[in-house]
């Protein structure tokens, strides 16, 4: 569409009928204020890992016999230090019960001193002996509490069920993915208060009990908890973007309409989300922070352009369709690209990656109605009083000092250094950038910060207890009552120890180990028996004794994991792991056995470290390519498009050089960072490239051009730069830690884009057109 | 041309050779914190531990540092004695029995049999001298040698027999150099004792109906008996009469280590030591925390021992603590 027919088609219908246009903008708000209202919570375990990935495959065909890695560990300490007391075993007792009691909670696999499947079986002179570690008889006294002492270590659940120093006792349980009475999606966050409930309770009972609860349902629980906190940081942002939008615009009508249009903008981006069937999680709850922070930023250039053309002389109705049809094309184009940018990262394969692509790009969709069409109706509403336009023209004449030192650096001698300067950035940045890690760095759950009661509960036990969470299941798929196969058994029994040799591992757990520990068991206890038994009869038998619920093998005894214990879940200790099992694999073919990765906390971490590390790249060429398409179709120019890719791509590679440096990992939290600072980013080029192409083509010199640029927009770009980088630096306090990695980075590239814009942008541009 | 034949013949059999892959043990970083059972002394500070996976570990320092050796095998290895510094044999499941002449730096498989699945394995070896040995093991297994491991000939030992049991499970072999006496212990009470060097043997009367896992004759002549769920035994007539020894414990003890003068040291599952400066007529319990079973250990200096066991090499002190690293 020709320019000036665009200008008719918006001047005859928008304008014209301004008040229906009002009247449909209303409706539509607050049917979506509605659906906004029942937006839900969602936080399945699923939408976090990459289900396609082959890992994942292991892990959703084992899921339900092996309980996948969704467990939760409640671990009672007593602070005098010492659980051999009446009280505390009451209260043990209540704590077994009460999670058994919990609806999603897989009833027999629940395990503590007090459930039916702890038993203890020792060796006496006639064979063997066992029964439950608490008897029967067991009344609390002195005497029966020694007798469970005794059977704790004599079934060997020291570090396991109680601490190692004895001050702490466990209680662990597996949630089912659905909800067996309901027939539901397990409610996580339902499930993690209602574990909160326990805490207190108990705590307030006993004086003397401290409850240290961890798993992924009871992270997810506090992970929710802490994107609570984004309502006040979304307040925080919005007074202060509300303020620097009062003092960039001189007038409270003006300051007042991009930010109800930006919030109407909130509205139905949250109320399109709830019609679409998605609910909001930790990670997309950050989506309207941008929205509104986008919104903002391209009112300003509304309201910018609106003011000018008043403060000239317009009326305000001519001056809003005057903006309006301005800014129509270059705004379109600006809004796209952040909505192409989003939708490259539904290249990733992981599905909370993936509604965050969607709600993002539904966000600023939204935007191009309410910013482009909505707004400028209201502000032909807009009533500016006399001293409007002075104001206006004395801001000015301020900010003319600081165009001219800006559009200095268009100058050719400036632009050189400009450039040299920015290529010396670029060496650095990539050299820094190649050293960024992929996936969690530090212990405890990534998502939170250290010293969050959740990683604090971490590491009480993983400290007491010698159960780590960082485990990776290899899944050993033989034939059916492979477990009785000597064969099977020694070649599973060779790869564990091949891993429990590697320096990132702790420990290693499989049947093979319970096996030849139950084989020694037959022969009174005697360590020199401690070997698998070669006879299938022999297998059978040392094999009937291990409880199916222990999580070794499934009830045909064909599918056999190696649970790996590992130091930490760093991306470099996962790496190791996978890499020797792959190695292994390749050095070791056997036709029995095949050792499939992964299952547990860490073999998930594995998969998503891969998909993370596998969609980076073509996450960055997709969105590159989408800018770089944008840019060439609305400037129809190489070196225009050059001009403004150069510098973010800069950006780009400093922001994975500031990852490297505050060790922050790519995980799924960081990766959409680049793909969303890219695609908001370009929108500084495009807003003055748009312009200053025009003098350019008028003739004027690139410093000129670009003086000239700035006096006109130069004001909403610092201003779209700031307010955008308030509206996600707010989430640098919050309580989770990867949205406050995700607030620092989004800051970083929102304010250097800005700059790039505006000081490398232009000497780039004195390079490209010469003359 | 005929030449080049017996050359090419020669490169073929040495193909053939290395085509069929022998076993041998896997060297491991972490071997030495894997289930070792046995540990011999040489002179110089010299160790050999043996265990689990054909693992066969050597320290030139008293057990400071390890290095593992590659074994002809990949079965658990159950025992380990040396004739002097440098001729000294291993044995183990599956009939293993392996033979070094260079203090245990390099291992040659002298006898195995994988497919005897009544007799899986040896339990214990004892050499009079270089060539006169003895290996036993699992259901009476009795393998005796007069050429230094050349050849092992399977003795049935009827004399032996339980008429109810058959044959137990020989776990140790116990020798009185003053009196020329083997003894021989096993499972469910067995005490045998042997003069002419274990061609001909007759049990002696059990003082406990429960098993034995070790049996050991102290530098004052006397007898010690020990095994299942913590029971002591300790005889000054050769075995004639013994005296039960209270242990306090009900951890089965493994072996004995001689600490000089009348001190004793036992060593048992569950992390147990017992110690005794009256040549074991009383006994102190010591518990150790980390609760691993130990299986044997060797003196190596004033106040250490070098022990072995279920995670592997411990160096500890005679009040049963680690050394510091």
């Amino acid at each position: 569409m020709q320019q000036s027919a665009l200008n008719h088609f918006i001047k005859n219908t928008f304008f014209k009928y301004r008040v229906l246009v009002l009247v449909v903008f209303t409706a539509v708000t607050l049917g979506m204020l509605y659906f906004a209202s029942q937006l839900k919570v969602d936080a399945s375990f699923e939408k976090n890992i990459p289900l396609e990935h082959p890992y994942m495959q292991t892990y959703l065909k084992h899921q339900e016999e092996f309980g996948g890695a969704n467990r939760i560990l409640i671990a009672l300490e007593d602070t005098s230090g010492d659980i051999f007391n009446e009280d505390f075993f009451k209260a043990l007792n209540k704590a077994t019960e009460k999670v058994t009691a919990i609806s999603s909670v897989n009833q027999p696999q629940v395990q503590s001193l007090f459930t039916p499947n702890t038993r203890y079986i020792e060796v006496v002179e006639d064979g063997l002996e066992g029964g439950p570690v608490i008897p029967a008889t067991f009344d609390g006294g002195q005497e029966s509490l020694e007798t469970v002492r005794k059977n704790v270590l004599k079934g060997g659940f020291v570090g396991r069920l109680v601490a190692n120093d004895f001050s702490a006792a466990m209680v662990s349980a597996q949630l089912f993915s659905v909800d067996p009475n309901t027939k539901e999606q397990t409610d996580f966050i339902a499930v993690s208060s209602q574990l909160e409930q326990i805490r207190t309770e108990l705590e307030s009972d006993y004086p003397n009990l401290k409850v240290h609860i961890i798993g992924f349902s009871k992270m997810i629980g506090d992970i929710s908890n802490g994107a609570q906190d984004v309502l006040m940081f979304f307040g925080i942002a919005f007074i202060i973007t509300a303020i620097l939008v009062y003092f960039y615009s001189h007038s409270i009508q003006l300051s007042i309409l991009p930010l109800l249009t930006s919030v109407v903008a909130v509205i139905w981006q949250l109320g399109l989300l709830t019609l679409l069937g998605f609910g909001i999680d930790p990670m997309s709850i950050l989506v309207p922070f941008l929205v509104f922070a986008i919104g903002v930023s391209h009112g300003v250039q509304m309201i910018n352009a609106v003011g000018k053309n008043v403060a000239g002389g317009s009326t305000p109705l001519d001056a809003s369709c005057a903006a309006c049809c301005r800014l129509f094309i270059p705004g379109m184009v600006a809004l796209l690209s952040d909505t192409v940018g989003f939708l490259t990262l539904l290249l990733i394969k992981i599905d909370i990656i993936k509604e965050l692509a969607v709600t993002a790009s539904i966000g600023v969709a939204v935007i191009i109605l309410t910013n482009l069409i909505l707004l400028p109706v209201l502000l032909s509403y807009a009533k500016f009083g006399k001293s409007f336009s002075k104001r206006v023209t004395k801001g000015a004449e301020k900010q003319t000092f600081l165009w001219r030192k800006l559009a200095s650096f268009a100058q050719p001698k400036a632009a050189k250094v400009t450039v040299l300067v920015a290529a010396v950035l670029a060496i650095g940045g990539v050299y820094f950038a190649s050293e960024m890690k992929i996936g969690d760095l530090h212990a405890g759950a990534p998502a939170l910060r250290a010293d969050s009661v959740y990683n604090k509960d971490t590491a009480f036990i993983t400290d007491r207890f010698s159960i780590g969470t960082d485990v990776i299941s290899v899944m050993a798929e033989t034939k059916v009552d492979g477990c009785t196969d000597y064969t099977i058994m020694k070649t599973i029994d060779d790869f564990q120890w091949h891993l429990q040799n590697l320096s990132g591992v702790q420990s290693t757990l499989s049947i093979t180990s319970i096996s030849k520990v139950l084989n020694a068991g037959f022969f009174e206890g005697n360590l020199k028996w401690k070997v698998l038994p070669r006879e299938t009869a022999t297998l059978a038998q040392s094999i009937r004794y291990i409880e199916t619920s222990a999580g070794l093998f499934d009830k045909d005894c064909q599918y056999m994991p190696i649970m790996v214990f590992t130091n930490d879940h760093k991306a470099s200790t996962i790496e190791q792991v996978v890499s020797a099992v792959k190695q292994y694999k390749q050095d070791n073919p056997s036709d029995l056995v095949d050792f499939k990765l992964a299952m547990g906390p860490v073999g998930v971490m594995a998969a998503t470290n891969e998909a993370v590390e596998a969609a980076q790249y073509p996450m960055l060429i997709g969105v590159y390519i989408a800018v770089i398409l944008l840019c060439l179709i609305s400037f129809r120019s190489i070196r225009s498009t050059l001009c403004i890719i150069i510098p973010l791509a800069l950006v780009s590679i400093l922001a994975q050089a500031l990852m490297t440096w505050l060790e922050i990992g790519l995980t799924v939290a960081t990766l959409p960072v680049i793909a969303l600072g890219v695609g908001i980013g370009v929108d500084y080029g495009i807003y003055i490239f748009s312009r200053m192409l025009d003098f350019i083509r008028e003739g004027d010199p690139i410093s000129e051009a670009f003086y000239k640029t700035l006096n006109l927009t130069g004001n909403a770009v610092f201003f779209t730069g700031i307010t955008l980088a308030i509206g996600v630096s707010t989430w640098m306090l919050s309580a989770l830690k990867f949205q406050a990695d995700m607030g620092i980075l989004l800051t970083f590239m929102f304010l250097f884009n800005m700059l790039g814009a505006v000081i490398l942008l232009p000497a780039l541009a004195s390079f490209f057109y010469r003359r | 041309m005929a030449k080049l034949l017996i050359k090419l013949s020669l490169f073929l059999c040495l193909l053939g050779t290395s085509g069929v892959s022998a076993e041998q043990s896997v060297i491991a970083a972490k071997a030495e914190q894997s289930l070792l059972i046995d540990i011999a002394q040489l002179s110089g500070d010299k160790l050999v531990a043996v265990g689990e996976r054909g693992h066969i570990l050597l320290s030139n320092d008293n057990g400071e540092s390890w290095q593992q050796v590659v074994a002809p095998t990949e079965s658990t290895l159950t025992a380990v004695t040396f004739i002097d510094d440098l001729t000294g044999f291993a044995v183990g499941h599956q009939q293993v029995i392996l033979k070094t002449i260079d203090g245990g730096e390099t291992w040659a498989l002298q006898y195995q049999n994988k497919e005897d699945v009544i007799f899986p394995a040896l339990m214990d070896v004892w050499f009079r001298d270089g060539g006169w040995g003895v290996a036993v093991g699992a259901y009476g297994l009795y393998l005796h040698t007069k050429d230094g491991g050349q050849s092992w000939e399977q003795m049935p030992l009827a004399e032996l027999e339980d008429p109810d049991f058959g044959l137990p499970h020989f776990y140790s072999m116990g020798y009185d150099g003053k009196n020329n006496r083997l003894f021989m212990a096993g499972e469910l009470g067995f005490i045998a004792v042997s003069e002419d060097f274990g061609e001909t043997w007759s049990r002696l009367e059990s003082p406990y109906e429960g098993s034995f896992f070790h049996v050991a004759v102290s530098n004052s002549g006397s007898l010690h008996l020990m095994g299942l769920r913590g029971h002591l035994f300790r005889s000054e007539d050769q075995g004639e009469t013994w005296d039960a020894i209270k242990t306090n414990s009900q951890a089965s003890i493994n072996s004995m280590i001689e600490l000089g003068g009348s001190q004793l040291m036992y060593l048992g599952v569950d992390g147990v030591l017992l110690f005794s400066n009256d040549d074991g007529k009383t006994v102190r319990k010591i518990q150790r925390q980390d609760r691993n079973g130990l299986m044997a250990g060797v003196l190596t200096g004033v106040n250490s021992l070098v022990v072995v066991g279920e995670k592997g090499v411990n160096r500890i002190g005679l009040d049963g603590q680690n050394k510091e690293q």
